[in-house]
């Protein structure tokens, strides 16, 4: 299984947080939210977001398969809640078997 | 010693000061608790204390100081609590394929979607580092 994820850092920026976090996957770089808007996930009722750009993603947990198609969704209205590990855990042992 | 105005103040702006601290450190550890009332009964207190303290017996340059900040903290930290709530106007759903699209990785390379086909990922969105 990949895992791939968006977010509204520069390359540079996102160099730098896999360093300190310790981060693996592909880290991929939307600052103008192109890719969250395609997927319909810019939040525009945001009190805090980066110079420059106009919302931010609303944080979103896909699980897909390998045609592409979404099977899976974890998504909060509250952006002070994210996806706990566990629930992504027991998602991932509940769908991969299908999905595999 | 010091006027009720102006203990008033310090009481506000140390419960401000202990309520943001105690929200941010639990928000780094991504452990906020579901029910949240002692964090707004936190900032409520402090802007009350704050307001009280401009308003109280003895009021000088250092209770207004104190109530100011008391009373700003604890509103500022309220409101923008009051704004946490998100939404997106027409997100993906379970059983949609994902869109195509090209993005820059880390390393400034060109992620094309076509190498989203052929195994099963796991998808994220972030908002950032911050």
């Amino acid at each position: 299984m990949k895992v791939v994820a968006v977010c509204t850092d520069t390359p540079e920026q996102i160099t730098q947080g896999r360093g300190k976090h310790g981060l693996e996957g592909t880290f991929l770089s939307d600052p103008d939210l192109a890719v969250t808007e395609l997927f319909g996930l810019r939040n525009l009722n945001t009190a805090v977001r980066p110079p420059g750009v106009n919302g931010l993603p609303v944080p979103t947990t896909l699980m897909l398969d390998a045609e592409g198609v979404v099977r899976w969704k974890d998504q909060s209205a509250d952006y002070m809640q994210r996806s706990d590990p566990d629930t992504v855990r027991a998602a991932l042992d509940e769908h991969f078997q299908a999905l595999q | 010693m010091f006027s009720t105005a102006t203990l008033l103040g310090l009481a506000g702006l140390l419960l401000v000061i202990v309520t943001t601290t105690v929200w941010f450190k639990r928000a780094s550890q991504v452990a906020i608790p579901d029910n949240r009332l002692a964090f707004l009964l936190g900032w409520a207190g402090a802007g009350v204390l704050g307001l009280a303290s401009l308003g109280g017996p003895g009021t000088n340059w250092l209770s207004y100081f104190l109530g100011g900040l008391s009373a700003i903290g604890g509103v500022f930290f309220l409101g923008l609590y009051t704004l946490r709530k998100q939404n997106a106007a027409n997100p993906i759903m379970v059983g949609d394929r994902v869109p195509m699209f090209e993005a820059l990785d880390d390393q400034a390379r060109t992620y094309n979607s076509d190498a989203l086909i052929g195994t099963p990922t796991l998808f994220k969105f972030f908002r950032g580092h911050w």
